[in-house]
This record gives C-alpha cells, sequence and structure tokens, in this order.
C-alpha cells in the first residue's frame, strides 16, 4: 500500500512527466510551457515552483542552479532532475493508475452502464 | 539593445511585490523564468499590453501560494492585535458605548509624537525596513538593521505610554483648574476625567501591539 507521506498528487503526477519530456532542459518556465501545450492547461508559475519545491522535500527531484542570461535579467536558472526515487514513484504511480483501469467496462464512462 | 528594452517594459510594481513575498530560495529563477517568457512574448512579437497582462496574471496567481505558506506566520500577529482591538472594543460597548472609547485628538496626540521620537531616535528610513522586517520576510538583514527596528518599536512603544500619561495627565490638570465643583454636575465631571484617562489608554494599548512585534522581530531575525 502506497505511504500516505509520498503519495504522488495529480499536478506533482503532470510536473514529474513534463520533466521526463524535457530531459536536460527542465527549468520553472520550459515545465510551465510544456504543461501548457500538451494538456492546454493554464498554470502560474508560482504553482510550479511551490510543487518542484514539494517534490524536492519529498526526494524525487534534485535542483542545481544554472547560467544567468540577459534575457532573464541576470537572474540564474534552477534546473530539476528526476532522482531514481522520483522515477520509481511515477512506475508505481503509473502501476496503480493501470491496475485501476483494469475490468472497468467502457460503457460505465458512456454512462450506458446500469 | 532588446533586453534593455524589455527591462523598461517590465511591470516594475510587480516585479517589486514578487521580489517583496517570494522567499529568497525561489526569487532569482522565478523571477528569470517570469521576465525570460515576457522577453520571449515581446521578441516573437507578442502585443505589448497583452505580454504585460500576461505578467500582471502571472504575478497574482503566483503570489498567492507564498501568501498561503507564510498565512501562519503572520496570521498570529495579526490575530493577536484583532483579538487585542475587539476586546477592548467590546469592553467599550459594555460600558458606556464604544462611542466613549474613541477619542481622535487623544489618539494623535499619543500616536504622531510617538513616531517622530521613534524617528528621532533612530533614522527616517527605518521604519519602512521596519514594517517590512515584522510584517514581511526579509532575508538575512544587518544585525544594524534589527538593532535599528528594535529599537524604533521600543521608543515608539514606550514613548506612547509616558505620552499618554502626559496628556492624560494634562487634561485632568486643566479640568481641575477650569471647573467650578460646586456647580458642575457629577456625570459631567466623571466623563471629563474618562477622556482625560483615554490618552493613557491609548499609549498603554500600543506599547503591548509595539512590545509583541519587538517580541516577533527578534524570534524571527535574532538567532538566541
Amino acid at each position: 500500500m502506497a505511504n500516505r507521506e509520498t503519495y504522488l498528487g495529480e499536478f506533482e503526477h503532470i510536473v514529474l512527466l513534463a520533466m521526463l519530456h524535457l530531459k536536460e532542459n527542465a527549468y520553472g518556465m520550459t515545465i510551465r510551457m510544456e504543461i501548457e501545450a500538451r494538456i492546454e492547461r493554464s498554470v502560474s508559475i508560482g504553482a510550479i515552483y511551490t510543487t518542484l519545491e514539494r517534490l524536492e522535500k519529498k526526494g524525487f527531484i534534485t535542483s542545481n542552479m544554472g547560467e544567468a542570461t540577459p534575457e532573464r535579467g541576470g537572474k540564474a536558472k534552477r534546473y530539476f532532475s528526476l532522482t531514481s526515487a522520483g522515477k520509481a514513484k511515477l512506475k508505481e504511480t503509473r502501476n496503480i493508475i493501470d491496475t485501476m483501469w483494469q475490468g472497468i467496462h467502457p460503457d460505465l464512462l458512456r454512462g450506458t452502464y446500469a | 539593445m532588446l533586453d534593455s528594452k524589455v527591462d523598461a517594459y517590465l511591470p516594475w510594481r510587480m516585479e517589486k511585490l514578487l521580489y517583496l513575498i517570494l522567499p529568497s530560495e525561489v526569487r532569482d529563477p522565478l523571477m528569470g523564468d517570469l521576465q525570460e517568457e515576457f522577453s520571449a512574448q515581446i521578441v516573437s512579437g507578442h502585443d505589448l499590453s497583452k505580454a504585460r497582462w500576461w505578467y500582471r496574471a502571472q504575478v497574482f496567481k503566483s503570489i498567492r501560494y507564498y501568501i498561503l505558506r507564510r498565512r501562519g506566520d503572520i496570521m498570529f500577529f495579526l490575530l493577536s492585535v484583532l483579538v487585542f482591538v475587539g476586546l477592548s472594543a467590546l469592553a467599550g460597548l459594555a460600558g458606556t458605548g464604544l462611542r466613549m472609547m474613541i477619542n481622535i485628538p487623544s489618539l494623535i496626540g499619543v500616536i504622531v509624537p510617538s513616531f517622530i521620537f521613534a524617528l528621532a531616535a533612530t533614522s527616517i528610513h527605518s521604519w519602512k525596513r521596519c514594517l517590512k522586517m515584522v510584517l514581511l520576510n526579509i532575508d538575512q538583514p544587518e544585525k544594524k538593521e534589527i538593532l535599528e527596528c528594535s529599537r524604533f518599536l521600543k521608543v515608539f512603544g514606550n514613548m506612547s505610554v509616558v505620552l499618554g500619561a502626559y496628556f492624560s495627565l494634562l487634561g485632568i490638570i486643566q479640568f481641575m483648574t477650569g471647573v467650578d465643583f460646586s456647580t458642575a454636575k457629577s456625570e459631567v465631571i466623571f466623563n471629563a476625567f474618562s477622556v482625560a484617562l483615554l490618552a493613557l489608554f491609548y499609549g498603554i494599548a500600543l506599547k503591548s501591539i509595539f512590545y509583541v512585534a519587538d517580541q516577533r522581530l527578534q524570534n524571527k531575525y535574532i538567532e538566541v
């Protein structure tokens, strides 16, 4: 049974998947844009950062400071990457979701199931 | 060239707001990300006013997460002040009514000179910084700043009590020397005494609030 403390929330799940898509280029802005482009969900940069901080606290991601570019007003980037615990948690979450989906009759979703 | 232009287009008030509210560890990355996306919008030919509205919306949507996180920190202080003011108002309502507890000249007489005395004891710019230190989080302020803020709060609080007592005594002396006790009604005499004592009441109330603010400041920034 999954530990309540380290259970992945829906948005945490989405952020981790966006980071996987971005590979080495995962930082606040790119994660935000990736989510917006893929699932057309408008999210604020504050929501991204508070989620990233929470994931880092749980040990699922790590961060390191990057370069400061002129278009950023000389402010440094903070790159994020998944830890092995984060990857394992993603797999576990996917397994849980897949298990729960097994045996669901499609009619249930169409609303025709009596 | 373009970068300096983009800098000038950024809504600077929003930037300042972000700077004040964000914790230091996310300030640079988050503000940099926002500026980078804003720059990208300008470069790709987006309408400037739309880009500025986008930036403002991002700031407002983002700061709520950090304000909520700090809620516990600041709310207890505001709550303690609110409870104190509320109980005082309730005491007034239980007696002769709230109107008797309010005397604007006494309040001004206590607050304004106390504020000036506190500025005189510290510096003219210290109170703004002090307000931020008490209500928001300032990153690693210098020891001199903390001590100056603490001194500002102490002088403000202490002078409020002293001036409150001073104006109360002044009011009582003025009244005692001016009233004709053989003709004045007892109701008028006691009302005049109450009004004279209001200055002392305001002074003690302010001292209580500034004492808590000073303790909060020391608890936040001075390592024991």
